[in-house]
């Protein structure tokens, strides 16, 4: 579906426009938000069930990890020009 | 005449006739031990850097037994299981390497040195170029974590003596250690060295794994060109930051740890020369020199001669064993799901030890295809599998620690 791609293909774009620091303090609010979440939940939940929660919290830290990633020049291309 | 005993005179031969006949081989055989590990250190088939002290110091400690008052037998090196006050800090005068055990083994804090150094040497780059891939394979790297904790349970080990063993399927010395000292120090020195152990063998033996699961038109496929930009130290110093600060938020246990390997990082991006020198090298090597010395004398036979070292033993392989497969089984997913363009072999790397798993995979597709170029991808993996094994052991002692085992 061209139309479909054509509108994913300018989001890409227009994500790829936004400020590194967006991606960094994103990144960093997803990681925090998952680790302080699954301590909460950890905390109230049954001992059975925490390997999974912190498990869960875990991954949510990878992907905040991810995202900060996403906010290098490796991803989104914006080599600065040569000096003059 | 003065009448000699000869024995008395050797208290090294008197304390081994003296011995019951359980230390009096145990002794022999540690001693021989020794002699094999440095043997095997000095020709490459195990890290000599640690194998070599490690070896000295296991036959050295055996041979070395003496009386002291009340025929009660032991050495000068160090003593373990002082607990008190009043006996650490006597002991702490007479023993010469009791100082280096309680101010930085019994603490964690040699494991913390290792660690600090390991951050200056990675380069968290590889990962922050393929975040999902290393993350994914790291996770999946974890198997024989997963598997051998329920495993040692059933096999009679209590939960938090099996829980300090299947760390070793994290393949991370420093982890095994800090584990094994916070949640099973009875048995922290038989955990270690066989975890050092079979550390020094994955470098031998998974190649062989890797061939008989990868058929070597896999093995040698060359992975696709990357169009890659430089990473810049600023952010990979945004990366380490983020994780360290939201890894102890979720995983205190850990946060030592954590602190340990992201401020290596750091320092090695932030351009810091001179602290980047010294925790690369002497902080490193030094630690990692107290840490084989120390671990070797600490395999004296009353210590080490355990009736639980054999389950040790095989959770210990086990674990490694489940860990390499899981790695390759993250390979062969990512392989499908990528329309076969992904090398499976780059999935052995995601068990951390680093940086040798990553050297084995290069290796092994090289072997079949030299133009495989498969190491930036194998590194990704490597440093993330660090990560990885650190939140292992740290969910690991925090379960053990939250059903009271710890």
């Amino acid at each position: 579906m061209p139309a479909e791609d054509s509108s994913g293909k300018e989001w890409l774009r227009r994500l790829k426009r936004l400020p590194r620091p967006f991606y960094w303090a994103a990144g960093a609010a997803i990681g925090a938000a998952g680790a302080i979440t699954a301590r909460i939940v950890a905390d109230a939940a049954p001992e059975e069930m925490r390997i999974p929660i912190w498990l869960t919290g875990a991954a949510l830290i990878f992907v905040g990890l991810a995202v900060v990633s996403f906010g290098t020049r490796a991803w989104l291309g914006d080599d600065e020009p040569p000096p003059p | 005449m003065i009448d000699i005993d000869p024995l008395q005179l050797f208290q090294g031969l008197a304390t081994l006739a003296a011995s019951e006949p359980k230390i009096f081989y145990g002794r022999i055989f540690l001693i021989l031990l020794g002699f094999l590990l440095i043997y095997l250190g000095h020709k490459g088939v195990l890290e000599a850097l640690l194998m070599v002290p490690m070896g000295l110091g296991m036959a050295t400690v055996n041979a070395g037994v003496l009386f002291f008052e009340g025929n009660r037998m032991g050495t000068l090196f160090l003593e373990p299981l002082a607990s008190t006050t009043d006996d650490v800090v006597t002991v702490l005068q007479i023993d010469w390497l009791q100082p280096i055990y309680t101010l930085m083994f019994s603490n964690g804090l040699i494991a913390c040195l290792v660690f600090l150094g390991i951050g200056s040497l990675l380069d968290v780059g590889y990962v922050m170029a393929r975040p999902f891939t290393s993350m994914f394979l790291a996770i999946c790297g974890e198997l024989g974590t997963l598997i051998t904790f329920p495993l040692g349970v059933l096999m009679g080990l209590p939960i938090n003596e099996a829980a300090a063993t299947s760390t070793i399927g994290g393949a991370d010395g420093p982890m095994v250690l800090f584990t094994s000292l916070v949640l099973a120090r009875d048995i922290f020195v038989p955990i270690t060295v066989v975890g050092y152990l079979y550390l020094g063998l994955t470098y031998g033996g998974y190649p062989y794994l890797i061939k008989l699961l990868v058929p070597p038109k896999i093995r040698g496929m060359a992975m696709p060109m990357e169009k890659t930009r430089p990473i810049s130290p600023g952010e990979k110093m945004v990366f380490a930051i983020v994780a360290c600060v939201t890894l102890s938020l979720l995983f205190p246990v850990a946060a030592p740890l954590f602190l340990s390997v992201f401020i290596g990082v750091i320092v090695r991006e932030s351009g810091l020369t001179y602290f980047y020198d010294l925790f690369s090298t002497q902080v490193l090597y030094g630690a990692t020199f107290f840490l084989g010395l120390v671990l070797g004398v600490l395999c004296e036979a009353n210590t080490i001669l355990n009736p639980k070292v054999l389950i040790l033993l095989i959770v210990g392989i086990l674990a490694l064993i489940f860990s390499a497969i899981g790695g390759l089984i993250g390979g062969y997913v990512l392989y499908f799901a990528t329309g076969k363009k992904y090398n499976p072999v780059i999935g052995i790397a995601a068990v951390s030890c680093v940086p040798t798993t990553a050297k084995v995979a290069q290796k092994e597709a090289s072997y079949c295809n030299p133009d495989a170029i498969i190491l930036p991808h194998a590194l990704g993996a490597n440093i993330c599998g660090v990560i990885t094994s650190a939140i292992f052991a740290a969910v690991l002692v925090t379960v053990v620690r939250a059903t009271g085992a710890g």
